[in-house]
């Protein structure tokens, strides 16, 4: 319940007032609570009155801390330097990074040229951000959309920038994908193909909570899939199982054609051990084809099975719906 | 109808269900028992209470948020819709009277527009751009400011 002390009245006649001299302090706290860390450091430069408030406000309120948003960055410049300080100083209480990248602005048309490769780098990485359990990174999502353009500092630093996001994200130990799902994999095409820059290399468990083809595709054909090397995932998720991708016709027929030598590939999730598909046939209320009369994707054909254990040597758990499991 | 009286004497005749965005007004209508009776506004001017009545009106449909369960990211976030955004284009005194209204009054959404308002005239600006928008002196001294700026430092990485 508000009290009427809050309600003091502005008497000034000027047109520009000091929200801080005008706002009781919890209501100027309410609207420092919306500029984020480390954006609200810079506050303390205004002036002493808003350099004390705001000390008073960061030590007494860890939320400061939750959420690290650099979108609205005022210098416009992140570095890993940055990144890592900003890390530090939240003291284990950051939950989320939100980062805006777009391309920088070029002045040269044969700078663009030299750098095309580079700025494609920056393109895919347009908005990440990563959430966090006490200190530790548990996931992250991307978007290409951006409504901020953070100023990247020109022609240099780019690598080190993104190594130092790639050093966060292979801390990350679970991700969950909706429809980034896409994004997520063009990324680690894109990055995995560089030794230099692999991405998510101690992740664990992966979500991806849409109809998904990765069980076919592991199924069928690696090849597909093989630019993505998580060689430390133990599950994958996909919440959305839709039998109408799994041709399990398919499956047996590439099986038939390819088991001479399917020994000798190489497996890219060689420590899975867990593989869950919600089966969205056996749904009544998620599935509208009551008529349909293929099989449900619980009774998985044989070698289906066996394809995957193929291809994934360490599996342990098969989990359809109702629970399958193989071993 | 509901009849509120501003602390400069004006009366309002307004809707049950646009007065009740208000909490402080709400929970006052319940204790009276009886809507007809009139309810002072002693804290809030005829101005202000006619421009926060006019948000009540437009908002009166609206669902009341429940924001415990946004993430803290969707929290911090400052959009506005574009009403109240053009609702909040008014100078920074009626500004902040609207947000002190909003808060005396307890309409929680009001209170958030207003705060997201000046939080947005904030956010992305300098030092100096602040001073500049809000007509506040520099009253460091140049050896307190190049402390703090030494402070920062380690977020500018210039």
């Amino acid at each position: 319940m508000p009290s009427p002390d809050h309600n003091k009245h502005v008497t000034s006649s000027s047109m520009t007032l000091d929200p801080l001299r005008v706002l009781p302090p919890e209501l100027f706290s309410q609207v420092a609570d919306y500029v984020s860390y480390p954006s609200i450091m810079f506050l303390r430069e205004v002036s002493k009155e808003w350099n004390n408030t705001i000390s008073k406000l960061l030590s007494s309120s860890p939320e400061c801390y939750s959420v690290l948003d650099f979108r609205s960055f005022p210098h416009g410049r992140i570095t890993p330097n940055v990144l890592v300080q900003s890390i530090m100083k939240s003291q284990g209480r950051l939950r989320s990074i939100l980062l805006h990248t777009s391309s920088p602005k070029l002045e040269k048309d044969d700078e663009i040229s030299q750098w095309h490769h580079k700025w494609d780098k920056l393109f895919v990485l347009r908005s990440t951000a990563l959430v966090f359990q006490r200190e530790n990174p548990v996931g992250f999502f991307l978007r290409r959309s951006s409504d901020f353009d953070l100023s990247v500092p020109l022609l240099e630093g780019h690598d080190e920038y993104l190594r130092g996001i790639w050093d966060i994200m292979n801390n990350v130990r679970e991700i969950s994908v909706g429809p980034d799902l896409n994004e997520l994999l063009d990324d680690l095409k894109l990055y995995q193909t560089e030794k230099s820059l692999r991405l998510l290399q101690n992740l664990e468990i992966l979500h991806i909570n849409m109809v998904s083809l990765v069980p076919l595709l592991l199924a069928l054909d690696m090849t597909f899939l093989s630019f993505i090397s998580l060689p430390n995932l133990r599950e994958l998720h996909t919440d959305w199982w839709d039998d109408d991708v799994l041709e399990f016709s398919s499956v047996e027929q590439f099986a038939s054609q390819q088991s001479v030598d399917a020994n000798k590939r190489k497996s890219f999730f060689p420590n899975l051990r867990v593989l869950k598909m919600a089966d969205m046939r056996s749904n009544s209320a998620g599935h509208s084809e009551k008529e349909d009369s293929r099989l449900s994707a619980k009774v998985l054909p044989v070698s289906f099975i066996a394809v995957l254990r193929q291809r994934l040597p360490s599996l342990k758990v098969l989990d359809i719906s109702n629970s399958i499991t193989i071993e | 109808m509901v009849k509120l009286t501003s602390s400069d004497g004006e009366s309002f005749d307004v809707e049950k269900d646009v007065a009740e965005r208000s909490v402080l007004i709400k929970n006052m209508i319940e204790d009276v028992g009886d809507a007809s009776t009139e309810i002072p506004i002693p804290n809030v001017t005829a101005n202000v209470l006619k421009k926060v009545l006019e948000w009540c009106e437009h908002h009166k449909s609206d669902p009341i948020a429940a924001n415990e369960d946004d993430t803290d990211a969707r929290k911090k976030s400052t959009d506005i819709d574009e009403w109240d955004q053009k609702f909040m284009q008014v100078d920074q005194e009626m500004l902040f009277e609207i947000i002190l209204a909003a808060n005396y009054l307890d309409i929680k959404a009001l209170l958030e527009v207003g705060c997201k308002t000046v939080a947005n005239m904030i956010k992305g600006k300098t030092p100096e751009e602040i001073r500049r928008t809000f007509n506040i002196q520099n009253d460091f001294t140049p050896e307190e400011e190049a402390q703090i700026r030494r402070e920062n430092e380690w977020a500018e990485d210039r």
